[in-house]
């Protein structure tokens, strides 16, 4: 029963990959190992902590017996990463213990019977699509970082993907940002659906996916759960349930003072405006008169900090205080040139965006300007 | 296990199972009730029958009975079922392992020592437990119909647990049902017992108790059994630990030899005795406790772990004095809880008069309340020894 020969380095990385989806304060030992397949001629490594995410991925081996097993994900990937490159053959027996050989070393890694674990659900009439993994890439780059932390308000720590027709919303908030990205579809999809992904699987697929690949992402969204298949790897989690905020609501309209100005000045400046406003809760106050902007921060411990950058104004003088890190994280996310801003008064959520893409909105709340 | 094999509680499971024969399950429920008596394990009980895949359509309250059979009655026995979870009040008893910290292989970071944790004397849920309930309870459930998680000791969880836990407890997502367990509703948020219905939970009766036993454990004697059943005053899952583990009975029985040599015994054999007393509470822990946990707790904290225990030892003793006075009282032997010593308590009754026996039984309880002010255990318990002596 279960014995495959693989090559270390495909091993490593491959088992690297999947014990992410080990959570690692399961309540149930079982999750916390990686469960192995021997079928055909591929290994099926699979771990999933069972709510948030489950990591399924397929690695080409010779296998001489089919079988299964599951062992603890910590010590394979320390052992599978300390072998020396070359082939390596596992071999599980009757007590549930995994032989790992390689060219010098013998292990015998005690494991659990692959009975118990609990292995990624099937989903139930998904509606699916798929996209380039550099747009999806994009997408997740573009929102996810505006997600809260705070698990007290679980459907804020999610991201929300809705699909209608052609067009897919996502849109992640944790009621200070809100970032929104409207993209194209390659066709529609068969129905209309929501989904409020938790923010686990999102981080480990924007590690996963390659904007280079050529083989698209594919996504495959139910009634509770979501699965995303990027070449060989399924990253799966169940969703969140809720009504995700009325988010339309908070995107503000009307803004008459437009504010042009070059991203990477801006987030330099704001870069080093840092230095001071980090002590005063992120606070800069940005002042736009004529053609300059001048960015300010103050803190009754460090010092002052003033920043002048030129720009283009439409409309009249306006001032405004902002979270410089939310702006930063914002600035990081995209590529283009100029960033627009567009605000209405000081006490009115500002509205940044990029200024040669219409899609992409990002809502900040105003501080209090002191 | 199901409904069938639960021990006493008629009534109550009459109550839950309508609720599922009518499908008309609250959000949340408060099952109150003394420790052991079986609260846990009817919740566990009901998330089965909640999600038993043969029980799709059952016509009378009889039929509510979980098949034990199906994967998904068979996952939640087990513990590894998705949708179903317990949350008991836990003691960290520090970071075990001697080994130093290293690189965290798949984040590099230094991984951080793992806690460990148990449950004993002072247990509490801890807000961390809380929280990923909560984040857990945000989730669409997976496989259930019902997502059931039961959180035991409730009233363990400190004031901003509980506040953090409310708003979930109240509304949350579709077919999630909370079960939390307690011995002392009275020590829960008031906010929290409202959002809950209350079942109760009673001692179980002795009658029922030693015929359930009698039946399950035929190995084990009749008087034995009668002894067990009155020593646990209704508490049928203590009865079953004591029984489960041989150890605990031949503790019980030293226990009982010491009190017999106590009557005659000097001071030398006193000092013996307070040795023999924390020796018991050590092994009485070990033979409680899943055995890898019960050695790394003792071995990380000690003390407190003697000091649990040695209550359990202590309420061991005082029902011998308690028979004692019993039979010193004319009282005669039937109300015995030690009835398999009865020969041995009717040869001491005579060295005993009730004054006796009381103030044994006081010196008990203040020794019960010592545990609980730091006093040096050793000291408690050779002091203790002293002055349960005949003089």
């Amino acid at each position: 029963m279960f014995s495959v020969t693989c090559e270390q380095h495909t091993l490593y990385e491959k088992v690297q990959l999947v014990s992410r989806g080990v959570s690692g304060r399961s309540t149930q030992p079982i999750q916390n190992n990686i469960f192995l397949q021997a079928a055909a001629d591929n290994l099926i490594l699979v771990a999933t902590d069972m709510e948030f995410i489950g990591v399924k991925t397929t690695m080409a081996v010779e296998a001489a017996e089919e079988g299964t097993i599951t062992v603890p994900a910590r010590i394979l990937t320390d052992l599978a990463g300390r072998l020396p490159p070359g082939p390596v053959s596992l071999a599980a027996d009757e007590s549930n213990s995994l032989k790992i050989t390689g060219k010098h070393s013998d292990f015998d890694i005690r494991g659990l019977p692959a009975d118990d674990f609990q292995q990624l659900p099937e989903l139930d009439d998904p509606t699916s699509f798929s996209m380039t993994q550099a747009d999806l890439l994009d997408i997740l780059d573009r929102t996810v970082f505006a997600t809260s932390t705070d698990e007290t308000r679980p459907i804020l720590t999610g991201t929300l993907l809705k699909i209608s027709g052609k067009k897919l919303e996502t849109v992640a908030t944790d009621t200070y940002r809100l970032a929104l990205y409207e993209s194209l579809l390659a066709s529609e999809v068969q129905r209309d659906q929501e989904a409020i992904i938790s923010r686990r699987p999102l981080v480990e697929l924007q590690r996963i996916l390659d904007p280079d690949a050529e083989e698209e992402a594919e996504i495959h969204i139910s009634q509770n759960q979501v699965e995303f298949v990027v070449g060989g790897t399924v990253i799966g989690s169940r969703l969140i349930d809720g009504q995700f905020v009325n988010y339309p609501k908070v995107i503000p309209t009307g803004g008459d003072k437009k504010i042009t100005v070059k991203c990477d000045e801006l987030a330099s400046a704001l870069d080093r405006a840092l230095v001071v406003a980090r002590q005063d809760a992120y606070r800069v106050v940005l002042r736009a008169k004529g053609e300059t902007l001048t960015v300010s921060a103050k803190s009754q411990d460090v010092g002052e900090a003033e920043e002048t950058l030129e720009i283009s104004l439409e409309g009249d003088e306006a001032e405004i205080a902002f979270n410089a890190e939310f702006m930063l994280d914002m600035l990081g996310a995209i590529d283009s040139e100029e960033l627009l801003i567009e605000l209405s008064g000081p006490l009115n959520s500002g509205l940044l965006r990029p200024a040669d893409d219409e899609n992409y909105l990002y809502v900040l709340m105003p501080m209090q300007i002191m | 296990m199901s409904f069938a094999q639960i021990a006493g509680h008629e009534g109550t499971l009459q109550v839950l199972k309508k609720a599922v024969l009518t499908g008309r399950i609250p959000q949340a429920y408060l099952f109150v009730g003394p420790s052991n008596v079986g609260k846990t394990l009817t919740a566990v009980e009901l998330a089965k029958a909640l999600n038993c895949e043969t029980l799709t359509a059952p016509e009378t309250v009889d039929d509510i009975e979980p098949c034990d059979q199906c994967s998904s009655c068979v996952r939640i026995e087990k513990g590894i079922h998705p949708d179903f979870r317990i949350v008991q009040p836990l003691t960290r008893i520090g970071a075990i392992d001697d080994e130093e910290t290293e690189a965290d292989p798949v984040t590099g970071e230094p991984s951080k020592k793992k806690d460990e944790f148990v449950q004993m004397e002072g247990a509490e849920i801890r807000i961390s437990q809380v929280r990923e309930l909560i984040e857990s309870a945000s989730l669409m459930t997976n496989q259930a119909r019902r997502r059931m998680y039961i959180i035991t000791g409730a009233e363990t969880m400190n004031i901003a647990a509980a506040n953090a836990f409310l708003k979930t407890l109240e509304e949350p997502s579709a077919a999630t049902t909370f079960v939390l367990t307690t011995a002392s509703p009275n020590d829960l948020l008031p906010t929290i017992v409202s959002r809950c219905q209350v079942v109760n939970f009673h001692p179980v009766p002795a009658a029922v108790a030693r015929d359930f036993l009698v039946s399950r454990y035929p190995e084990v004697s009749a008087e034995q059994i009668q002894s067990i059943v009155a020593m646990s005053s209704g508490r049928i899952g203590w009865a079953i630990k004591l029984l489960q583990q041989p150890d605990v009975l031949q503790i019980r029985s030293d226990l009982l030899d010491l009190c017999v040599r106590l009557a005659a015994a000097d001071w030398v054999e006193c000092l013996r005795g307070g040795e023999l007393l924390v020796d018991a509470a050590e092994r009485w822990w070990l033979a409680t406790n899943e055995e890898e946990i019960a050695e790394k707790a003792l071995k990380a904290s000690r003390d407190r772990v003697l000091r649990t225990s040695m209550g359990d030892i202590l309420d061991i003793l005082a029902t011998w004095f308690r028979d004692l006075l019993l039979l010193s009282s004319d009282a005669g032997a039937d109300g015995l809880i030690n009835m398999d010593r009865a020969e041995q308590l009717r040869d001491l009754a005579g060295r005993y008069d009730a004054k006796k026996c009381e103030a044994a039984c006081e010196h008990l309880q203040r020794m019960h309340a010592q545990l609980g002010q730091n006093a040096n255990l050793r000291l408690a318990a050779e002091n203790l020894a002293l002055r349960l002596i005949v003089t």
